[in-house]
């Protein structure tokens, strides 16, 4: 601590916090907008269209447009990858050749698909031949490449140290990663504002707490205020 | 960045330079200043500071100094300096003192008396550029405009001043603390520091292992439950969450009851209201001490009697009820803005006319139906919406304390971009 630093760290006690959250105002337009901007995004077209005719939010883009973008994503969140890859191909093919971390999780997340289907022998073949060049070629995959074959190892890979791998978040975070990919390539937002509005909460909350001690939202999905720090 | 609540930097201080013995070794023309002292040793070295510190909420801060001339020997520094440092000193020779000076092109700071090789010595016609960025807490320098790099990272000093010093015999300087135009691009510099914060930002890691398998799904369930779109919350758990969650019957009776609710609250039919509220929440318009939402309500009442033009079942109405409901309030005012009504021909023009707009009464439903939910034990906000909420009161906070990285990306505008959809980056 240097001279003329503040050394006494602000209180706002959970009390004061709770009563401030109740007067700030916040319209019901902006969370529909954020609401739509995220189901646009992310290529939920089904749910846009839902949300659009019910409260009335326009989705802001033509939402035939994304058809494409959520039928690829619908393949990987069902498992089936192949019928993805093989759209995106479709659709503009540099894509895969460009990316090639992105064309490693569908790789990886196609053994995943093969490993819960219970077809091992496929998957030995499929990590051998196809993924391991690609770890040889690209060190920086070896890890998580080395981590998914080894869910071939377990009887019952949901109790395993590697449950996340077969997890219904990692089929998220794949088609995230890939309908990303094709937003980019299509010039359109790649993430949702959510995602963005998000990191600013957590950011905030690390920024802030370096000089002012107040009762922090850790659990997203709940958004329960915590107790303060000390 | 908006802009700073803080007097900045204008000119030097004429009261802060050099100590007690050496402070007329410096001549302070406006914003030039010159070493006329005998500049034998270092213990006639002086220096000189600006009349305000670098405003507390600034992220990146700059100021310029010319070198009209480098006297004798040209030890000249320039630099930032924390309050209590020596003047009779150059800049960088003590700590929380910080300097680039030009002789040999070293960075200086603490008394350990060696300087760091930094960059390119300086000399007459030059400009020292020295950049303060708050949110990294680094200190840089330019010279004619080029970028050095970073001269000094970690500094903590909480306050600093520009501060020039000199030691040599006709030295000279032009200090420009902005009323002239830079010859550095400091927009640019202010652009970069702001993108490094927002690197930083998007690299924080947003946990996305909620127990449905993906947070922002949930968040929309969780929102359009709580607004009564069960239609698309419906769609949202099928499209987005795989089924884990449901919409259930509850959640349809609930709505259902709310959007009654609303909907009497909304056409101004406040019996109805009631009569729905307590078949929802049982007791809830009745407890001690009274809701002030059950006086708004009573007020609503009071409001549709006027807008029928009953003016005599509103007196009556406003005798018997709102002034024995309006005892418990904490001030009147509600009271008399809503009687205040009765005395206007035309109460949609009078001045609390908007007591008659559907806003306010589609206000007083969503209070309603919010009470009502936290009665039934549910939260009274979406998840999102209180997330907004806590993110606003953070900015607040993140200015109170005078954050410059929050600064820097102009967090304010930042938040309100987010929900008005698509805003590239500046």
């Amino acid at each position: 601590m240097g001279r003329g630093e503040a050394s006494n760290r602000k209180l706002v006690g959970r009390e004061e916090w709770e009563k401030r959250l109740t007067d700030v105002k916040i319209k019901k337009e902006d969370m529909n907008t954020i609401i739509m901007n995220f189901l646009v995004t992310e290529g939920y077209v089904e749910a846009a269209d839902t949300f659009c005719k019910e409260s009335g939010t326009q989705p802001g883009v033509d939402l035939n447009a994304i058809t494409d973008r959520m039928e690829i994503r619908k393949a990987v969140q069902s498992g089936n990858v192949d019928f993805a890859v093989e759209r995106v191909n479709d659709l503009s093919p540099e894509i895969l050749e460009e990316k090639q971390e992105l064309y490693f999780h569908l790789q990886q997340q196609r053994l995943i698909e093969l490993i819960r289907l219970g077809k091992t022998e496929e998957a030995l073949e499929f990590a051998q031949d196809i993924l391991a060049p690609q770890g040889e070629e690209n060190p920086e995959f070896l890890e998580e490449l080395e981590r998914t074959v080894a869910l071939l190892a377990f009887e019952d890979t949901k109790n395993s140290p590697l449950a996340d791998l077969m997890d219904i978040a990692q089929r998220q975070k794949t088609a995230s990663e890939l309908n990303a990919a094709i937003l980019s390539t299509q010039c359109q937002e790649k993430e949702p504002q959510l995602l963005n509005f998000l990191r600013m909460v957590i950011w905030a909350q690390q920024q802030l707490g370096e000089k002012v001690d107040f009762p922090r939202i850790n659990d997203l999905t709940s958004a329960a205020l915590a107790d303060n720090a000390n | 960045m908006p802009p700073s609540r803080y007097p900045a930097p204008s000119t030097w201080s004429r009261s802060l330079r050099g100590s007690a013995s050496n402070a007329n070794f410096l001549s302070v023309t406006g914003l030039g200043v010159k070493y006329t002292g005998p500049g034998q040793e270092d213990a006639q070295a002086a220096s000189i500071r600006a009349d305000h510190p670098v405003p507390a909420d600034c992220g990146l801060y700059m100021y310029e100094v010319k070198i009209i001339s480098s006297g004798k020997h040209g030890f000249i520094g320039v630099g930032y300096a924390a309050p209590d440092v020596a003047l009779d000193r150059l800049p960088g020779w003590d700590g929380h003192s910080y300097g680039y000076h030009g002789d040999d092109g070293f960075a200086f700071t603490s008394n350990a008396g060696k300087g760091q090789n930094y960059g390119p010595t300086y000399k007459d016609g030059d400009v020292i550029g020295a950049v303060l960025n708050k949110a990294q807490r680094t200190i840089s320098f330019t010279k004619n405009g080029m970028e050095l790099g970073v001269a000094f990272s970690n500094v903590s000093e909480e306050v600093l001043y520009p501060i020039v010093g000199m030691r040599t015999p006709n030295e000279q300087i032009l200090a420009n603390f902005g009323s002239s135009e830079f010859i550095s691009d400091l927009r640019g510099l202010q652009d970069d520091a702001a993108k490094q914060i927002q690197s930083q930002l998007q690299a924080v890691s947003v946990p996305t292992k909620g127990k449905a398998g993906s947070l922002m799904g949930e968040l929309a369930f969780n929102y359009m439950l709580h607004e009564g779109l069960l239609d698309s919350a419906a769609a949202v758990a099928r499209d987005v969450l795989g089924d884990v969650v449901q919409v259930t019957d509850q959640d349809r009776q609930q709505q259902q009851a709310q959007h009654s609710i609303q909907a009497a609250v909304e056409a101004g039919d406040v019996d109805e209201a009631l009569r729905l509220t307590e078949a929802a929440a049982p007791g809830l318009l009745t407890t001690e001490p009274p809701l002030h939402i059950s006086f708004q309500l009573k007020v609503l009442k009071f409001i549709e009697l006027v807008r029928g033009k009953q003016d005599e079942a509103a007196m009556a109405y406003g005798r018997a009820e709102l002034s024995k409901a309006a005892a418990s309030l904490p001030d009147q005012e509600e009271l008399q803005d809503a009687l205040s009504l009765l005395a206007y021909d035309v109460p949609e023009a009078s001045p609390c006319g908007n007591l008659l707009s559907p806003s306010h009464r589609a206000h007083l439903a969503s209070s309603l139906t919010s009470a009502i939910s936290v009665r039934q034990g549910r939260p009274a906000q979406s998840a999102i919406h209180r997330l907004l909420c806590h993110s606003v009161l953070l900015s607040e906070e993140l200015t109170a304390i005078d954050s410059p990285a929050a600064s820097l990306i102009n967090m304010k505008d930042r938040l309100a971009e987010i929900t008005n959809g698509p805003a590239p980056f500046q």
